[in-house]
């Protein structure tokens, strides 16, 4: 439990003038679930595009496994274990969900033109295997009846949940979840809650932004609160709950909380 | 009766009696048809070819190139200056160009691949009319200028000359439906695969482990090497090649193939180069007319069938290897 699976040291991420993410330094353990919370703009899709490869940071680096994987190809920390969902859907809306799900699996495939072409053995087996892990997981995430459905026919829920379906299929180790459960109602924000928490067991550690608390609070083994670009806390969702910095964020300064009361 | 004899067939064994009948149509055509007609079925065949291929490039990764005409002259180039500056065979130079055009279009892309759809579509259109002019103006006198090069060899193999239009026909034809064969093998494993991802949402691709750069490059070689193939028949076929072959036009009419026939669909890609290479055929007698009828019947298409004529199928995911549904 104690191990570190990603560390995030000292980034800083300008975008010309703006600095999104300022000297930020995070150490996440191996099977927990991490949430990230924040005002908007606190930079939290920032960090995340860092690290998932998207962006470089200007400063600081990133290891994953005690490995440093700053400036890494996003293709290339797939294959290492780091899968993301986004925030605004990113389907391939054209495709069949058992297609979108088999995107995953793209990065532990080896064949390439030539032993397709001819048919190869070693291609079908690695086909069958492809196929067998997204069968898994459209049936685990409850897409399996809308397996053959071009993705862009499916309600917003699903997508959803067809993102959610689309990253496990790469084999993570860690699993980036920006905002899992904005634009659905109750019963999928319950059934994404009890989904994610399912996942640690299996091996999968979880970083998460989300801006529903309880979700947060009821999930989350460790929360980083960021406001402007850097850290302001970290703790358990109980000292998170009770620390001042993290109610002046959210809430404004204390007077403003005083005349509120 | 025939409507039960119709709903007994599924789709499957409709789609490969649909395939027989149009191979058997193909085999028996030059049996009764006038060489006219027959070199005609050629002309199709070759826009058939460099409609797939780029079909490759436009339809499967969504890469908007209205240069295709650059690589097809490429082929058929390559093959002329080889074959009467060397006295290379045919048949021989017809993996060389193959090659030729990959590379080329490999050094080409490398630099802009990154661009994306409209600026790509610039592009693209640029190094079309560079190679045009470049051929035009006789670099280093091996181009032979705006008069082409004349003089190329029929392809043949052992003592038999490819050489009446209907062993060209035949020949157009075998390699059209062998690269259709293999284009389709292709659109069901990882590579087909991801192209369609990255057509769909490139940086979702690329964050789902597809290497968005490799797999485009990859693209375009291929592509641009089907089109040297079908540059290199052709040379074969008309013997003297000039740039006026490959113009601005040509690369628009492939586009129009690819996109009247539905992106990322070989049979799609079959009808559209039916429809382009056929209709001012057989509207002839129109006269000028028969292009603005042409224009018109494109528009109608596109405004009816957005998807294209014969759109793209996914495949289906049959019932379970494990599941309890």
């Amino acid at each position: 439990m104690a191990e570190a699976i990603l560390e995030i040291k000292h980034v800083l991420k300008r975008f010309k003038g703006l600095v999104a993410v300022r000297a930020f330094h995070q150490e996440i353990q191996a099977g927990t679930i991490h949430s990230l919370i924040g005002p908007n703009g606190a930079g939290k899709t920032t960090l995340f595009n860092v690290i998932s490869g998207i962006y470089t940071p200007e400063e600081g680096a990133i290891w994953f496994y005690g490995e440093e994987i700053t400036g890494e190809k996003p293709h290339n920390l797939v294959a290492k274990g780091i899968a993301r969902t986004f925030q605004n859907l990113r389907v391939f809306s054209d495709l069949t969900c058992f297609e979108n799900v088999m995107s995953g699996q793209h990065c532990r495939g080896r064949s390439g033109i030539l032993s397709s072409l001819l048919c190869l053995r070693q291609q079908r087996e690695e086909e069958k295997r492809m196929q067998e892990v997204a069968e898994n997981w459209l049936e685990k995430t409850g897409l399996w009846a809308f397996r053959n459905e071009h993705a862009k026919n499916l309600p917003f829920g699903l997508r959803k949940k067809l993102e959610i379906a689309r990253a496990l299929a790469t084999e993570p180790k860690l699993l980036l979840l920006d905002e899992p459960t904005t634009g659905l109602n109750d019963v999928e924000k319950e059934e994404i809650m009890t989904f994610t928490a399912a996942l640690p067991p299996l091996g999968i550690t979880i970083l998460l932004v989300e801006h529903n608390m309880n979700f947060v609070m009821g999930l989350s083994d460790r929360i980083t609160v960021m406001d402007m670009g850097e850290k302001i806390a970290e703790g358990s969702p109980n000292e998170i709950y009770e620390n001042p910095r993290v109610i002046e964020a959210y809430l404004g300064q204390e007077e403003a909380v005083d005349s509120h009361a | 009766m025939r409507e039960n004899f119709l709903e007994i067939l599924n789709k499957k064994e409709l789609r490969w009696i649909l395939i027989c009948l149009a191979l058997v149509v193909l085999i028996i055509f030059p049996l009764i048809s006038s060489n006219y007609w027959i070199d005609v079925a050629f002309y199709l065949g070759i826009y058939t070819l460099l409609g797939l291929s780029l079909n490759t490039i436009l339809g499967e990764v969504g890469l908007f190139n209205l240069g295709h005409a650059a690589f097809w002259a490429t082929g058929a180039y390559v093959t002329a200056i080889l074959n009467t500056k060397f006295g290379i065979p045919i048949l021989v130079l017809l993996p060389v160009s193959a090659i030729a055009s990959g590379v080329f279009a490999w050094l080409v892309s490398s630099p802009i691949i990154h661009l994306r759809g409209d600026y790509l579509c610039i592009v693209t259109i640029a190094l079309g009319e560079i190679v045009r002019l470049a051929l035009l103006n006789n670099p280093w006198g091996i181009t032979g200028g705006p008069n082409g090069i004349p003089g190329i060899e029929r392809p043949s193999v052992g003592g038999f000359v490819i050489n009446t239009p209907t062993e060209f026909y035949f020949f157009i034809w075998v390699v059209v439906l062998i690269s259709a064969i293999g284009l389709i093998r292709l659109q069901r494993c990882r590579i087909g695969r991801a192209w369609n991802y990255i057509r769909g949402d490139e940086l979702a691709a690329e964050a789902m482990g597809v290497n968005v750069r490799s797999l485009k490059l990859l693209a375009f070689v291929l592509g641009a090497g089907l089109a040297g193939i079908a540059g290199n028949i052709y040379a074969g076929k008309m013997m003297v090649i000039s740039p006026d072959s490959f113009t601005f036009m040509e690369s628009c009419m492939l586009f129009v193939i690819v996109l009247l026939g539905g992106m990322g669909s070989v049979p799609g890609t079959f009808l559209g180069a039916v429809v382009v290479v056929l209709f001012p055929e057989i509207f002839r007698p129109l006269a000028t007319y028969r292009m603005l009828i042409f224009g018109l019947a494109m528009i109608a298409v596109m405004y009816l069938k957005p998807g294209g004529m014969l759109p793209r199928k996914r495949l289906i995911l049959k019932s379970a290897i494990k599941t309890n549904e």
